[in-house]
């Protein structure tokens, strides 16, 4: 078979680039501070995030999370900059979320781009906010040419490079999995702090009974409706009680929230593992790179390790700095597209709700 | 003590691995002249919790031996069930003698090194014109969907012609055998028979050059084995095209 | 522009720090476009250091809830460019 000879378009710079990105699509608001070096390397300077948590039971709406965002964001991209040592002026480009998010927090985000962008005649650049955590793993990780599963509160996607496009090959056919796992926290009460997913995970290892839930691939694709619907059908069931303990001693059959949250988990991450494993026996990779807030979860990312390992494959996952939505992931995936000679013109630097991966030119990747 | 299933499995030899299952090429008797069957061996998957797995395991299996039996029923050309074991997670079906109309439509093999000349299992070699090929495709999914079953997975790697030497050499014929129902479950709804085509539409255009007449040629036989039915499922199929671009993320 | 008279009109007059401030809010702004464009009618503008919006909309409610908004983003424009304006005075923007 005649090798292809890929040649990266993106050759190493002929000196230092410095990109600051940020990032509002969701409840959490990032800065961060990206350097790529003439030897083709690359540096995080600085990467600040802030965190909008509601009380227990309530999810995060539009409004008020651009409020957050509002009185936030100046605070942490000035100590963004300090902690890279840096100014303003200092940097090539000015990256922000695009989108796809949630409307008024990413318009927001927007807003203080642009005018940092006409204050300091920086080059604007929108970014798709998928294609930054890609991105970012790729970094962080080394992965070569990984399947992606893309796990967040408001993306579940199964995503693979080709040819200049990173093309979705599974996806969630109604909510994220991060989604379903937020709203089922709420069912039960649970904290939202540092958040939901991580409290589900926190609880699920105190749960022993697997009960039954509709485990729902069809092919390539998930869906978490039908699940979160019987998940919480449960919450009525005789057997369960709210506070984990049995009424007497003769009150054997039991359900706790923490054997819900271990239900939950134990299935859901099932189906997302099989669905990764579709993609990679399909493409023929043995490289799996998990990225978004719900990567962070170490039972999901121990049950594709095991999954790997029987393929002799290999995961590659990050610490919760890059998995959760952040600012240097905007940055570095700007940065890149700004030295491939890509620039958003003011006049097209409005946001938007949907935008998918698929639709990005990987100008910088052979 | 291994159970029987798994005694004829170490027996035989391992064609591939799927995402799913392992595939061998086995032998039920030790009688030569008995034909070979293909075996498929969801084994457990260690990263599924153990009850689940089981679970998942034995809901698959028994739907794929349901789903073949119920094409053979309708007269489908299916490969035949041999044997199930669905605590094992063992299916055996009829070996297939012939080759996968991915491998014989242009741009199927791809990845393959050029084959010697003479060794070469083409078109020809099955007396088949292409435009009659895309027909018997037609024709038995629309069998196939006429019986409520939905294939859950119509690529053209899952699609075989069977060889002439297969056939009687007074009366040669060609028969298209639809295989690997391990995604298929039973469904009357014309959205589900509309995904499943359309599943196949994405399959053709991603793997071959020029697809589009050649799917169109399928759905011409389509649309005449189905009759009446077809005009609500050629309605929800261009829908299923539209929403298939347009299924957006909220981030 | 809708000079309409069952329809509102209201007039917001914003003075900055500097003309070029001022241009910059206006070129921040305008670009997103007002979310119902056939009952909301913007037109942004700038005299000398003063930001000028005027509002058309249908109803009253409409007036309220597009000026709540507007002055929502005047703010984070204007808290903005207090945080970073001093910064970027200091090294004038070389020429692009």
């Amino acid at each position: 078979m005649p090798a292809r000879v890929l040649n990266n378009p993106l050759k190493n710079p002929e000196r230092p680039y410095l990109a600051i990105g940020l990032e509002g699509s969701a409840n959490k608001f990032g800065a961060g501070v990206i350097k790529h070096l003439e030897d083709g390397s690359t540096s995080v300077l600085s990467n600040v995030r802030h965190t909008y948590i509601t009380p227990p039971g309530e999810g995060f709406q539009p409004r008020d999370t651009a409020l957050h965002h509002r009185e936030w964001a100046l605070k942490v991209i000035n100590e963004c900059l300090v902690k890279a040592n840096i100014s303003m002026h200092d940097v090539d480009c000015i990256c922000f979320t695009e989108g796809p998010g949630m409307g008024a927090p990413l318009q927001s985000v927007a807003l203080i781009a642009r005018t940092l962008s006409l204050l300091f005649n920086k080059p604007l650049i929108g970014v798709n906010h998928c294609v930054g955590h890609i991105e970012m793993g790729r970094e962080v990780t080394g992965a070569h040419n990984p399947v992606v599963l893309y796990v967040s509160g408001g993306n579940t996607q199964v995503i693979a490079y080709s040819r200049q496009c990173y093309r979705i090959f599974g996806e969630t056919l109604d909510i994220a999995v991060g989604n379903c796992l937020d709203r089922f926290a709420r069912v039960i009460d649970l904290s939202n702090d540092p958040a939901p997913g991580y409290n589900i995970e926190q609880e699920a290892k105190k749960g022993k009974r697997l009960l039954s839930l509709p485990y729902a691939t069809k092919g390539m694709d998930v869906s978490f409706s039908g699940i979160l619907t019987a998940i919480e059908a449960y919450t009525y069931d005789k057997r369960f009680r709210a506070d984990g303990l049995p009424r007497n001693s003769e009150d054997q059959d039991i359900i706790t929230p923490a054997d819900l949250c271990f239900s939950l988990q134990e299935t859901i991450y099932a189906m997302l593992v099989e669905i990764t494993e579709r993609a990679m026996a399909h493409i023929g990779s043995k490289e799996i790179l998990i990225v978004g807030g719900v990567g962070c979860n170490e039972r999901l990312q121990d049950m594709m390790r095991i999954m790997a390992e029987e393929r002799e494959g290999k995961v590659f996952a990050m610490d919760e700095s890059f998995c959760i939505d952040n600012g240097i992931m905007i940055a570095q995936a700007g940065l890149l597209s700004f030295r491939m000679g890509f620039e958003t013109p003011l006049s097209k630097s409005s946001t938007t709700q949907r935008f998918r991966t698929d639709e990005v030119h990987v100008s910088w990747r052979a | 003590m291994a159970s029987s299933s798994l005694k004829l499995i170490s027996t035989a030899t391992l064609i591939s691995q799927g995402a799913e299952a392992k595939v061998y090429k086995a032998n039920l008797t030790s009688d030569p002249s008995d034909p070979p069957v293909l075996l498929k061996h969801r084994f457990r998957k260690g990263y599924r919790h153990p009850t689940l797995d089981a679970s998942l395991t034995r809901t698959r299996v028994s739907a794929e031996a349901r789903a073949l039996l119920k094409c053979l029923r309708a007269g489908v050309h299916v490969p035949g069930v041999r044997m199930v074991d669905v605590s094992e997670g063992v299916l055996a079906i009829e070996w297939i003698h012939g080759q996968s109309v991915r491998k014989l439509l242009p741009g199927g093999g791809e990845e393959e090194p050029e084959p010697e000349p003479g060794s070469v299992e083409s078109l020809e070699e099955y007396g088949t014109p292409v435009d009659a090929l895309m027909q018997l495709i037609g024709q038995e999914i629309a069998k196939m969907h006429l019986a409520d079953v939905i294939h859950g997975d119509l690529t053209t790697s899952n699609m075989m012609l069977r060889h002439p030497s297969s056939f009687d050499p007074q009366r040669p014929t060609t028969e298209l055998v639809l295989i690997d129902f391990g995604l298929s479950f039973h469904s009357s709804l014309v959205e589900d028979k509309a995904v499943d085509l359309y599943v196949l539409e994405r399959a053709f255009s991603s793997t071959h050059p020029e697809s589009e007449p050649l799917f169109a040629s399928v759905l011409k036989a389509y649309e005449e084995a189905m009759g009446k039915d077809w005009t609500p499922i050629k309605r929800r199929l261009d829908d299923v095209r539209l929403r298939g671009r347009k299924r957006s993320m909220v981030g | 522009m809708s000079s309409n008279p069952d329809w509102h009109t209201i007039t917001i007059h914003v003075p900055f720090a500097s003309a070029k401030h001022a241009e910059i809010a206006l070129q921040a702004i305008q670009v997103d476009r007002e979310l119902q464009p056939h009952a909301v009618k913007r037109t942004l503008s700038v005299e000398d250091d003063v930001l000028i919006a005027t509002f058309d909309t249908l109803t009253v409610r409409l007036a309220r809830l597009t000026v709540n908004a507007y002055l929502e983003n005047v703010d984070l424009v204007v808290r903005t460019l207090q945080e970073f304006g001093p910064i970027a005075a200091q090294r004038p923007a070389p020429p692009s």
